[in-house]
């Protein structure tokens, strides 16, 4: 299971850093690496190219510590600059293919995984996984990476617009059409159970 | 844990992000079975939103990419790296003594109001760092010149002017050549490490805090050594001082100086020394990590001279001296004895 950066310790870290901690910077470094690179594997990149991009955000980060402020959230800050690097970055390599959106490429499996990396436990048998891949695929890019920032963060929604640079209700919605859509795919089988959701459903 | 009142109304999502929730799906045990069927047993509508949140976790976790900390480190080590190589050397206004003594007095009128500005703006301390295995020439605001070696820190403040004091801090290794009498006035030079401050009126000496201890070699002049909890110690060119971190004794003798200094030189220079200590000299100076399997060559004493770019030479005369054989595993070095 992976673990969620903790906002208090974040906090901490980040007032230390900001007063020229170095051992402060490469903790937040560490608590927030892994996350930074599943969220930017998503987006299609490679592990060189989020890195890099995750690079370019922690260098900013220490020479411009002077003049940095207290975030409401240090992950949510995080995130959304390196979501502008990256974005920015792929757009670039995009713009001789074709005028793509690039936060139209997130997809919560990476497009490629490479062969030795082994998935987490997660407790589920084949069928319900390949169920379960089949339903996020049903969902938009949009709709993915709202789920996927709910899920594998902490942020609240107001957090989550401002790292996708979307409204609150926007958010909001994406992330309910979300969730039905897949509730319709990820019904059980079996009918007392479908009598039961038809009964107390609202 | 919570009460199974806490999932009554819950809403998938919600229920995907609860932390006990994921805990049973990824990691069940006997007891967490229980509560899970306790609670599907007290809210059997819930049954449904249980399921797709199972679903939901472990459609979710299985896209996760682990990364291992060892990974984490290499990636941190990398922009270390980069750092490094994207520093630019801190800009430093120096006037030289005689040819622009005019010039400079002339803008320093000009550049005070403009100085207090900035000074009030940036009151941290500078440092200067060093990679392992590289060394670097730093002339600070006074003229004084100071030549770090490999892997050391050196932080001065900002405000010298007004402290009417010269304050450095050193982790490392450090060789210092300090002007006399900066701007005209006699300003104390103070060299802190953490276990002694060296106190200094023009001189040139090696300061090394490797290993918790501080030494201290004098080359020229004459330095005075506050150690807590001990008489300063007056030091004569040729003299070495050495404490502990943590201990009050300090250790006095005569040595030859330049042989301290050699490493300015860009030369690796190994003096009748132990095993042990060369062992630990190239861990500290060039992050290797060397290990002799035959412990009781440890205290075997070796003298060499190489290029300080060149430790590798070290390695190939230790193998050839003491019959050892070298085996390289990741950043491990191994010397083991060579089979007869």
């Amino acid at each position: 299971m992976n673990t969620r950066p903790d906002s208090t310790n974040d906090l901490i870290r980040w007032n230390a850093f900001r007063e020229g901690s170095e051992s402060a910077f490469a903790a937040l470094y560490s608590a927030h690496y892994r996350h930074l690179m599943n969220y930017g594997r998503r987006f299609g990149a490679d592990v060189a190219t989020a890195e890099d991009a995750i690079h370019d955000v922690f260098i900013d980060l220490w020479n411009y510590r002077r003049t940095l402020t207290q975030p409401q959230s240090v992950q949510s800050y995080l995130l959304r600059s390196f979501r502008n690097r990256l974005v920015n970055q792929l757009a670039e390599r995009q713009r001789r293919f074709a005028e793509t959106d690039v936060g139209e490429l997130f997809g919560l499996l990476s497009p490629e995984p490479s062969a030795e990396e082994r998935l987490v436990e997660d407790g589920l048998n084949q069928e319900q996984q390949e169920q379960v891949q089949a339903a996020f695929a049903t969902l938009s890019p949009r709709q993915q990476e709202v789920l996927y920032l709910r899920y594998f963060t902490d942020l609240g929604y107001d957090e989550i617009c401002a790292v996708m640079g979307i409204t609150y209700n926007t958010a909001r919605t994406q992330l309910y059409q979300a969730l039905t859509a897949l509730r319709k795919r990820l019904q059980p089988n079996w009918p007392v159970l479908l009598l039961l959701i038809g009964l107390f459903e609202k | 844990m919570k009460l199974q009142e806490h999932y009554a109304t819950i809403e998938t999502i919600d229920l995907a992000r609860d932390p006990d929730f994921r805990a049973w799906i990824l990691n069940p045990t006997p007891e967490r079975n229980q509560f899970w069927a306790s609670v599907k047993a007290l809210y059997p509508y819930q049954q449904a939103t249980i399921e797709q949140a199972r679903l939901l976790v472990g459609g979710l976790e299985s896209t996760w990419h682990p990364i291992s900390e060892t990974d984490v480190q290499a990636s941190f080590q990398r922009l270390r790296q980069k750092q490094i190589e994207q520093q630019p050397e801190p800009k430093r206004v120096f006037f030289r003594p005689v040819l622009f003594r005019y010039a400079a007095s002339v803008s320093l009128v000009l550049l005070a109001g403009l100085g207090w500005w900035f000074y009030n703006r940036t009151a941290s301390p500078i440092e200067y760092k060093t990679a392992y295995g590289q060394i670097r020439t730093v002339t600070l605001p006074d003229g004084s010149v100071v030549t770090l070696n490999a892997n050391s820190t050196l932080q001065m403040a900002v405000d010298w002017q007004t402290e009417g004091r010269r304050d450095i801090r050193l982790t490392g290794e450090a060789f210092f050549d300090v002007s006399k009498k900066p701007l005209g006035q006699r300003m104390p030079f103070v060299v802190h490490t953490g276990a002694a401050d060296v106190v200094v009126l023009g001189t040139r000496f090696n300061v090394n805090t490797r290993r918790t201890r501080t030494q201290v070699v004098l080359q020229e002049g004459k330095v005075r050594v506050n150690v807590q909890k001990q008489p300063d110690v007056l030091m004569e060119p040729g003299d070495l001082v050495e404490t502990t971190n943590g201990k009050s004794a300090i250790r006095r003798a005569r040595v030859d100086a330049d042989r301290y200094v050699a490493w300015r030189d860009n030369l690796l220079v190994l003096d009748d020394e132990r095993l042990s200590e060369i062992v630990q000299r190239l861990n500290d100076e060039y992050g290797l990590t060397v290990s002799i399997s035959n412990k009781k060559l440890l205290n075997e004493r070796f003298s060499a001279t190489v290029q300080a770019n060149r430790p590798e030479l070290v390695l190939r005369m230790l193998s050839a001296a003491f019959h050892l054989k070298i085996t390289k595993k990741e950043n491990q070095i191994e010397l083991s004895q060579l089979q007869q």
